[in-house]
């Protein structure tokens, strides 16, 4: 009963339940956080500067201002914030279509508030159809990853863009 | 490959099966444990009452009484060496099925067939690092762009966490076509896939990664890269039954 193996079983078993009971309420803590994000996303539409370039596969590159605030998602919890742009729209051939655009990882609160100006880092390219004329919504996606437990992950849509209809 | 629906009556009938099998132990458990009353009954009634009539009586009496103590006492370590062995066996077989009970309750509750995966590569750091644990859960909601999700590629069997990247469903069947690509890769997931393939289907998505638990898969990883480990983690639990008093 006073064995050593005894001993290194009860305090084995007693550290993992507790170290368990420990994550489970860091995470339940998160619900806690009532978050109020907000973003705006500008696309530079030029006049004949070029910003918007098709290239001959048909392929969109655009230059984005993205502003956004997301400083509310942080809590004690929070290992980083992942959050990306996505372009939403419709064909003919797909009911949906979502392609990601730009994504950047935000490790801290002080760095969850800011201003970007970029051109989108992956192709912005559909199969098969063109693009040109194409009506679009960009989503800001955020997906909250914690140090330990739960996800969150939430999307801001923001529509109303359009894309030219001759591509230079 | 079609996947089952995980609400099939053949789990019922698995925890059923587990259900009663717990209850048989506990059952014959009690049963091993009641003839100990009866030994102790007969020990008491062997008190010697003459001490002091004569001595041959008394040398008799006492070499009977010693071999019959002797006897009694080989008897009942047998006896009790048996009772023993089978109450820790049974013991240990009722904590086996209620952890396979535990694991398949849990499959049935997450939908997926590994409802909690381990972090081998680091393709998805800093988020998830190498040795972290991740829940897993699938239900009927479409997969949609952001999403992390678990998918094994064909012919390999160590399945892949990424994030979903590309999305595009078709208006007329609802046939969903998705490209993933790890956080910290720079290249989408296409070379991972199989030849020729340059989408993803839902089928082959395992289920999507909902909590994490970091650190504590190291010991998967340990045991999966280092076998002898394995065969020392079970002889070290052998040994611990054998020589344990309760």
């Amino acid at each position: 009963m006073h064995s050593f193996g005894f001993r290194a079983n009860a305090v084995l078993t007693f550290g993992i339940t507790i170290l368990a009971l420990i994550c489970a309420m860091a995470s339940i803590s998160d619900n806690f956080n009532s978050p109020r994000p907000s973003s705006e996303i500008q696309i530079k539409y030029p006049i004949d500067s070029g910003e918007i370039k098709f290239s001959f596969s048909m392929q969109v590159s655009l230059t984005m201002n993205i502003t956004a605030d997301l400083q509310s998602l942080f809590t004690w919890n929070t290992k980083q914030v992942f959050v990306f742009v996505a372009a939403e729209y419709e064909t003919p051939k797909n009911a949906l279509n979502q392609v990601s655009l730009w994504d950047a990882i935000i490790p801290a609160k002080e760095h969850a508030k800011f201003w970007v100006q970029t051109a989108n880092k992956y192709r912005f390219v559909d199969q098969g159809s063109n693009l040109r004329g194409k009506d679009f919504n960009l989503t800001l996606h955020w997906h909250v990853m914690p140090k330990t437990g739960k996800m969150f992950a939430n999307k801001l849509v923001i529509p109303g863009y359009r894309l030219p209809e001759e591509y230079r | 490959r079609v996947e089952t629906p995980l609400s099939e009556p053949r789990y019922l009938y698995y925890l059923l099966i587990f259900l009663c099998s717990q209850i048989l132990g506990q059952f014959l458990c009690l049963v091993l444990q009641v003839p100990q009353l009866n030994s102790t009954r007969e020990e008491t009634r062997q008190r010697p009452f003459f001490f002091a009539i004569s001595f041959y009586l008394r040398a008799q009496r006492q070499r009977e009484k010693r071999m019959g103590w002797v006897r009694k006492t080989v008897d009942s370590v047998k006896s009790l060496q048996v009772k023993q062995v089978l109450l820790r066996a049974i013991g240990l077989a009722m904590v086996f099925t209620s952890g396979l009970i535990l694991w398949k309750a849990l499959m049935c509750m997450t939908g997926t067939k590994s409802p909690v995966v381990v972090v081998v590569s680091g393709s998805m750091e800093p988020g998830f690092k190498r040795g972290d644990a991740l829940f897993l859960y699938k239900n009927k909601d479409p997969i949609r762009a952001g999403d992390i999700v678990v998918f094994n590629v064909k012919g390999q069997d160590v399945p892949i966490v990424h994030r979903v990247i590309e999305v595009h469903e078709q208006q007329s069947n609802g046939e969903i076509k998705l490209l993933t690509k790890g956080d910290a890769n720079d290249m989408d997931d296409r070379f991972l896939y199989a030849r020729g393939q340059l989408w993803l289907k839902p089928q082959h998505i395992m289920g999507r990664a909902v909590g994490l638990l970091p650190y504590v898969g190291w010991v998967t990883i340990v045991m999966t890269e280092k076998p002898v480990l394995q065969y020392i983690l079970v002889g070290a639990v052998g040994l611990l039954f054998l020589t344990s008093k309760d």
